[in-house]
């Protein structure tokens, strides 16, 4: 096992893995932190139709996800008014597409640190933000972010984590462009299929290094964050 | 001064279902008194926006915060309520807390007000370990600080001691004379009622009436 002895496909295989993570991470950290703190905040009616959506990724193949968004955003798709105003034929098989995938199938990373850390905010700290002049979105901002940052860091590391080892959603939606949708594990995939164990032992130590790097971080950064 | 601050509202059945009609006026001190249980918190909070109880009625000078089809967020209101359990807010030191609802660090008054209340030297710290006193001073401060016109103060001096209850006492209603400010105060202490008004608003279950601080005692 050497890394001096990795190719320009292994390198850019990571690179792809490690980009599409982190464009993963941010777009969730936007969009699923407000999601999660909705979903939380609301009555207990939506709540038993909301929860079970968010969490649905965690029980469903990926291959049924990965199967309906190749429907939902391919060719003849319902999008597809908007590949024509954009120019383009699908964002299947790119890698946009693969970050609409992983954004949808790493929800639930989201999702889980966050339901309980929002459950936890009182009513307290918010009535007084309230009665100081904020709106309930100013008071998001201002008040549940900086007292949930530990949690909002670690749902950051488990997505990022999350989308490292992704597999089955990106070989449905993905393709194998080398530089462009071929990550770190379907590059493994393959390796194993070929039976060049030697060179996928290399990149498995590499993707083991990376996550347990990330968890020994999720310990420790949100007692830092505190 | 002029009116009005007018509150109808009838508070829910574990307080009794007291109907209460008030009208205030703008610039006065009002103190709200009466055994526990009988709805003076959930009456501020009503005033505030935190509470919602059915037909209730807000007019504060021309504008309705609260009426049969809508009411105001606590955010519309010009009243800012400091609960009998004061808190402020841990991420912030004392002086952020101060300024949270608008800056007044620069204003003389305010300053002077920082003064007595003993807090100037604390402004850069962490509020995190500060006493139950300590943040009962804040928490005033930390109202006073969003400039309202309407102040709801929930036994704001409990926690204190006699002498930075006294000092407290004396600074608040000096500044809240000088800016104009309505004061609504939920007290159990006679010595409170004495200081602050000679009106008083006896609640109990059921029953709300206007009595002086002669009847009280």
């Amino acid at each position: 096992m050497s890394f001096l002895e990795m190719n320009v496909e292994e390198w850019q295989a990571i690179l792809v893995s490690l980009k599409l993570a982190g464009v993963t991470t941010l777009i969730l950290v936007g969009l699923g932190v407000p999601m999660t703190w909705f979903v939380v905040r609301a009555k207990k009616k939506y709540r038993l139709i909301m929860e079970p959506l968010m969490i649905l990724p965690v029980v469903l193949p990926p291959t049924v996800l990965g199967f309906y968004l190749l429907l939902f955003l391919g060719k003849n798709g319902p999008l597809s008014f908007i590949y024509d105003w954009l120019g383009v034929d699908t964002v299947a098989f790119t890698f946009e597409g693969l970050v609409i995938g992983s954004c949808l199938y790493s929800l639930p990373f989201v999702f889980f640190p966050l339901k309980n850390v929002f459950s936890n905010v009182q009513r307290a700290p918010l009535e007084l933000a309230y009665t100081l002049g904020d709106s309930p979105s100013r008071a998001f901002f201002r008040v549940v972010i900086p007292l949930c940052r530990g949690g909002i860091i670690t749902a950051a590391i488990f997505v990022f984590a999350h989308t490292l080892g992704e597999f089955g959603i990106i070989m449905m939606l993905g393709g194998n462009i080398s530089g462009e949708t071929k990550v770190a594990s379907v590059l493994l995939y393959e390796h194993v299929e070929s039976f060049r164990y030697e060179k996928a032992n290399t990149l498995a130590f590499i993707l083991l290094l990376m996550s347990f790097s990330l968890m020994l971080l999720a310990q420790f950064i949100p007692k830092w964050a505190k | 001064m002029i009116s009005d601050l007018e509150i109808k509202t009838t508070l829910p059945s574990y307080c009794g279902k007291t109907r209460v009609s008030l009208i205030l006026l703008l610039g006065s001190i009002t103190v709200l008194t009466g055994p526990s249980g009988s709805g003076k918190t959930i009456l501020l909070q009503t005033i505030a926006g935190l509470e919602r109880p059915d037909y209730t009625t807000i007019k504060y000078k021309n504008k309705e915060w609260a009426n049969a089809v809508k009411q105001l967020a606590p955010y519309q209101r010009e009243a800012v309520y400091v609960s009998q359990r004061p808190q402020l807010f841990s991420h912030l030191d004392l002086a952020e807390n101060l300024s949270y609802g608008g800056n007044l660090l620069e204003d003389s008054y305010y300053q002077e007000l920082i003064r007595v209340f003993d807090l100037k030297d604390s402004l850069q710290n962490s509020v995190e370990h500060f006493s139950g006193g300590e943040t009962q001073k804040a928490s005033i401060l930390q109202a006073l600080g969003a400039s309202p016109e309407v102040l709801l103060l929930d036994e704001p001096f409990t926690g204190l001691d006699w002498v930075s209850k006294k000092k407290v006492m004396i600074a608040l209603k000096n500044y809240l004379e000088l800016k104009s400010i309505t004061l609504i105060l939920v007290t159990h202490s006679l010595e409170e009622m004495k200081f602050f008004s000679d009106e008083i608003i006896y609640l109990t279950r059921g029953n709300c009436q206007r009595l002086s601080v002669t009847e009280i005692e």
